[in-house]
């Protein structure tokens, strides 16, 4: 019975791959080209900008992807510039090297790429292509987000007053934590899957023949278009949660340190914020304590909504859920040990 | 040399989002979404849009043979597309009272140095919606009751019917729209709260600064709808 619903799943599933990858015909163009034709016209007749909902779900919808998809575009550059213009000699040393050499090497070049954490998807599936550990891809990936100075500053400026040092210290250490523990744990495990995830995109974006400039191009267009979807439709989820789930759910609740912990990573998740801004939110959450607030600003970077996504195409949901679980643990061991630290 | 069709697609998207960068940059409205600290990513990416839209279409034909994009294709370009389609519907998009009352308001920060001089300041220099918000929370020891106020914000009302003041609100953004927090102070107006002024609508209120239940208020003596400024938040680092 099992085995019959897995072949029938399977077999949808292929489907509607072949359905989705397969020439448009005449029908289906002009039926999306209608469609949104149709609904464009519906809305400006509508005045959908009168219903506060909606007013306040396209402002933040808009906010979220004006602000990330910059920031794809310079990862995605970066992303190009070393498919084309380094040489793979170099990555061949590096590659070479022990993991336990790598690791650093990628905390500092995280130190040294101060984006957000859209920019250093693209980035980091492109040090898997050209051969760098799957360990020292990830915790760069991971570090980058939380270990640069407007990071660091924008924390210290948003506590000032309220253990600002603490915090400081703090979300770099534990920052630094999650990327190492995560990158070692799904790296070493995942070796295969993310070599050939990243793999799998490069499929018909061949561009050896080109000069390099059409070809820094056509990568930087290619990741673009792969990525920039995946970041819109998570600025659409993240607006949809902010305009229909409001804080009170979460205010009031028992500000046992675990519990406090677990519901700001959970709120962090929903709310899909960039890291340089999201210690302006986190202290906002007076009730809670402030080890919970530091779970709330290590937590988002890592792992929200719109980075699910982006995941999710770039490494599967395989990685998605391996990347939630190990992240959330070990935030969570390292908020309680803050908490006791600083009691 | 023929269109392809696929190439072409991809086109058309990076051109209508250079078009809503350039358009978002060119006419200011970029301070509607984005804050101080990243507003250079709205002219780094109509820039890099319009040079990447202009490669794209130098190589939009071909000669070799040409396919149709699949579904999954445009499916992907209309959701790259969506904030563009967006903006058309709902052209001015505003955070308003349910922004304000989901995300709840916030403890003022001590923005710089001036916060602290402004404290020091007689009560006689006219205040705005952050000193009395700042004194709300302890920030300004010497403004004093009777002091001058001016007031422009959201226009919020709980309860019309029963309700004998309201609530002016304002945003601080600091990367952009999703991290704003909202300020208010309310306001017991002479009178009835303004009939043609609705929930949402931008006011300005003048009065002067009182005490009630412990909390810094405004005895507003003038209310008036006004409208929205270019940049409707606070801003700050």
């Amino acid at each position: 019975m099992i085995s019959h619903v897995a072949t029938r799943t399977a077999t949808r599933t292929a489907s509607l791959r072949t359905a989705v990858g397969r020439p448009a015909g005449d029908q289906t163009i002009w039926l999306i080209g209608a469609s949104l034709l149709l609904w464009m016209l519906v809305l400006r007749v509508a005045d959908p900008g009168s219903v506060a909902e909606i007013s306040n779900f396209v402002l933040v919808f808009l906010a979220v992807a004006v602000e990330a998809l910059p920031f794809v575009l310079l990862g995605a550059a970066v992303s190009a510039g070393i498919a084309v213009f380094v040489s793979d000699r170099a990555f061949g040393r590096i590659s070479r090297l022990p993991v336990r050499l790598q690791m650093p090497a990628a905390i500092a070049g995280s130190l040294a790429f101060p984006v957000c954490e859209c920019g250093s998807v693209p980035v980091a599936r492109r040090l898997l292509l050209r051969g760098m550990h799957p360990s020292a891809a990830l915790t760069f990936m991971l570090a980058a987000p939380v270990l640069n100075p407007v990071v660091l500053f924008s924390t210290y400026v948003a506590y000032q007053g309220r253990a600002a040092p603490e915090m400081v210290i703090g979300r770099a250490g534990v920052g630094m934590i999650v990327a190492v523990v995560a990158g070692l744990a799904i790296g070493r495990r995942s070796e295969r899957l993310l070599s050939s995830r990243s793999q799998e995109h490069e499929h018909g974006h061949d561009h050896s023949h080109e000069s390099r400039g059409k070809a820094f191009v056509g990568h930087l267009t290619g990741d673009l278009f792969f990525m920039g979807k995946f970041v819109v439709a998570g600025a659409a989820l993240a607006a949809m949660m902010q305009t229909a789930v409001p804080r009170s759910v979460i205010e009031g609740v028992t500000t046992a340190p675990q519990l406090a912990a677990l519901l700001l990573m959970g709120f962090a998740f929903l709310l899909s914020l960039c890291s340089e801004a999201d210690a302006f939110v986190a202290i906002s959450f007076t009730d809670f304590p402030l080890s919970s607030q530091l779970a709330f600003l290590t937590f988002g970077p890592v792992i929200d909504i719109k980075l699910a996504l982006l995941y999710a195409a770039t490494f599967g949901w395989a990685f998605v859920g391996r990347i939630t679980a190990v992240t959330a643990g070990t935030v969570l061991v390292a908020a309680m040990a803050f908490h006791a630290l600083i009691s | 040399m023929r269109l392809d069709p696929t190439r072409t697609l991809r086109s058309v998207a990076l051109a209508a989002w250079a078009g809503l960068f350039t358009y978002l940059w060119l006419s200011g409205r970029w301070a509607e979404f984005i804050g101080p600290r990243t507003e250079w990513v709205v002219p780094f990416g109509a820039i890099v849009l319009i040079v990447v839209t202009v490669v794209s279409l130098v190589g939009i034909r071909t000669s070799g043979p040409v396919q149709r994009p699949s579904v999954g294709e445009l499916v992907s370009v209309a959701v790259l597309v969506a904030p563009v389609l967006a903006l058309i519907a709902v052209p001015e998009p505003r955070l308003g009272a349910l922004a304000a009352e989901n995300k709840g308001d916030a403890a003022p920060l001590v923005l710089d140095e001036d916060a602290e001089r402004d404290a020091a300041t007689p009560a006689d220099e006219e205040l705005e919606l952050f000193d009395v918000v700042a004194a709300n929370n302890g920030y300004a020891d010497t403004v004093g009751v009777g002091s001058r106020v001016k007031l422009t914000g959201i226009f919020r009302d709980p309860d019309r019917e029963t309700a004998t003041s309201f609530l002016v609100t304002r945003f601080r953004i600091s990367c952009c729209a999703a991290d704003a927090q909202g300020y208010s102070v309310r306001v017991e107006p002479a009178g009835r709260p303004p009939k043609d002024v609705e929930q949402d609508d931008w006011v300005e209120v003048t009065g002067t600064m009182a005490r009630s239940g412990g909390e810094w208020i405004v005895k507003g003596t003038k209310a008036r709808e006004i409208e929205p400024p270019a940049n409707p938040y606070l801003t700050g680092s």
